[in-house]
């Protein structure tokens, strides 16, 4: 029986996941650069801190020491390994970063798609209430959620997610306007789906794409954003090891010619934002 | 008592000097079992017609009744959709792209509440496909990766789920190649056969409801102007815009061949329709009565219901 209808099927040789991948990122060079980037990240996230000394062990004997073999990127005025602490940073921050862009990302879809769906006067004031956050530049509005919240990680993300909400709201309400329209909307509500299952079930998911891809921008200016708050003292307080954090202790030390300490955490933003965006853009111009 | 009874059904689409009358006053049974062929051109508003019927749209006038039951405020209830279905016609827009074929069955048995049983489900979907001639192996497959027949088998299936008594099957063939559409005909008339589940079956494509259809219903700017039989209605058509419509059929069958009626005009607008018959400027019996009256659907001896003043049986011969 199979047998007779297998030429129906499509074709079992197609390639393979893995195949499909590899070929897409030959083709896409900075695709490649930045999964590349990101993978490197994750590895040192992941096993650096079990590898590194303590970034929080303090060295009177060993402040300021410039980049060699025992210490890759320096040390600090307490004599804190630059490296451990950038490599500890890393693991905080990339999570950071991903929380910010996951929870901004379903809260404001889960927003936007309200919006888009029913339409009327759901979305007339979902959408003005979008314009008084959108009124404020991102950085100042996290800037003062965390100062009205207090300092502490969770209320970093809140802040931070909270400012990058209105994006995700108006991409996937953008999304959902259009698929509010399409035939299968009607399918699902003849099959007995009430009007919350057809806009959550069936609308959203199918309204996700652009949302996924600016996701991926959005980590990369979460740490930025972050890691700028902490440098101007607000959310991650020393002497957590945070890149933020450390660029701002460092930054005097550059005028006396220690540049290492605020310029290799700065650097891991830099790549890591780079990173983010190069994955984030070719998405976003290839198939959304 | 018929299955499905429209009292006078009107939609009306926008308010005041924007109003679009889509629907105007229908009137049209159908009955257990049978298939009512609905034919029209264009934006005649059938398709309107079709989502109130299924409850898609709210109707703004008249009455729908559903097995002796006034439904016309429950169209879209979880009852009433168990017991009425619909098809629509592009059957790879009706699918949900992210659902595998199994999760899109499985809808209907679920929330239409006809059985929460895991395996039975199971059973029940395998069945389905078989019924609509598709392998079972296809439920774990995502509708892109069927043909255009084969989706609509699947949006057949998932109507046919909940064992409704009325499916309405908006123009379910018109955008499927030739050679699909004629089996995908023959599948609806066996499913009729062997579950005696009746169609509305909406279309503009005049020889597919010839096959299918046991009586014909002719729209004509929102407005039914012929109900008869089939073959009365290709035979003998009374109305002048059936006779038109018919004439624009192509045959290969020479001495079948009827002379081509070409209507003068265009079809008015919805918005602004003169007083009397809706269809008096292009009609080539109009008389004075026709520009002061519209005429109602009328029944002559034979059962044939034509609303034209022109073709009362005298004069349809």
């Amino acid at each position: 029986m199979s047998q007779s209808v297998s030429w129906e099927l499509p074709s079992s040789a197609e390639p393979g996941r893995l195949a499909r991948w590899s070929a897409e990122l030959r083709k896409r060079p900075l695709l490649a650069v930045g999964v590349a980037l990101l993978f490197a990240y994750l590895v040192l996230a992941v096993v650096g801190p079990a590898v590194t000394v303590d970034p929080l062990r303090t060295d009177p004997a060993n402040q300021l020491l410039p980049p060699s073999a025992a210490h890759p990127f320096g040390t600090d005025e307490f004599g804190r390994d630059v490296f451990a602490r950038a490599v500890a940073a890393a693991r905080l921050d990339l999570w950071i970063g991903l929380v910010i862009a996951v929870v901004s990302m379903v809260v404001g879809s889960v927003i936007g798609v309200v919006a888009g769906y029913w339409g009327g006067r759901v979305d007339e004031v979902i959408m003005r209430l979008t314009d008084v956050l959108l009124a404020f530049p991102g950085f100042v509005l996290a800037l003062i959620l965390v100062a009205a919240m207090g300092d502490s990680v969770p209320n970093v993300i809140v802040a931070v997610s909270v400012s990058f909400l209105p994006h995700f709201i108006r991409l996937t309400r953008a999304e959902a306007l259009q698929q509010r329209e399409m035939e299968y909307v009607d399918g699902a509500r003849l099959a007995g789906n009430p009007p919350w299952r057809v806009a959550f079930r069936h609308v959203m998911p199918n309204s996700l794409g652009p949302a996924a891809v600016q996701a991926t921008l959005v980590a990369g200016w979460a740490i930025l954003t972050v890691a700028g708050l902490a440098f101007l003292g607000v959310g991650i307080r020393p002497p957590t090891p945070e890149w933020g954090v450390m660029v701002a202790e460092g930054a005097n030390d550059v005028i006396t010619g220690e540049w290492w300490t605020a310029l290799f955490p700065g650097g891991m933003i830099v790549l890591a934002v780079m990173a983010f965006h190069f994955v984030g853009d070719e998405l976003g111009g290839g198939r959304v | 008592m018929s299955l499905l009874e429209l009292d006078q059904v009107e939609k009306v689409f926008g308010t005041g000097s924007q109003a679009v009358p889509a629907v105007r006053g229908v009137t049209l049974a159908v009955d257990r079992g049978e298939t009512l062929g609905l034919v029209g051109e264009s934006g005649c508003g059938k398709s309107t017609l079709a989502r109130v019927v299924v409850g898609l749209t709210e109707a703004t006038g008249g009455r729908i009744v559903f097995d002796g039951e006034d439904v016309t405020n429950e169209v879209g209830d979880r009852t009433f959709r168990r017991k009425v279905q619909m098809v629509s016609q592009h059957p790879g827009q009706s699918l949900n792209p992210r659902l595998r074929i199994e999760t899109t069955l499985a809808e209907p048995l679920r929330l239409l509440g006809v059985t929460d049983d895991p395996s039975e489900i199971d059973r029940r979907i395998d069945e389905m496909l078989t019924v609509v001639g598709l392998n079972p192996d296809y439920r774990r497959r995502r509708p892109g990766s069927l043909s255009g027949g084969q989706q609509q088998r699947v949006a057949i299936a998932r109507a046919l789920m909940s064992e409704p008594e009325l499916v309405v099957l908006d123009e379910p063939t018109s955008s499927l190649d030739q050679s699909i559409r004629g089996r995908i005909v023959a599948l609806l008339r066996e499913i009729q056969e062997r579950r005696g589940v009746a169609y509305l079956f909406i279309s503009h494509d005049l020889s597919t409801v010839r096959r299918i259809a046991h009586r014909v219903a002719v729209m004509y700017l929102g407005r039914i102007v012929e109900v008869s039989a089939t073959e009365a209605i290709f035979d003998d058509p009374r109305h002048p815009y059936t006779r038109a419509l018919l004439s624009a059929v192509p045959s290969i069958d020479v001495r079948a061949r009827r002379r081509r009626i070409v209507l003068p005009g265009e079809t008015p607008s919805p918005v602004s329709l003169p007083v009397g018959c809706s269809f008096q400027e292009r009609c080539p019996l109009v008389h004075d009565r026709c520009r002061r009256e519209d005429p109602r659907l009328m029944e002559s001896a034979d059962g044939h219901l034509v609303a034209c003043f022109a073709a009362v049986p005298a004069v349809s011969g």
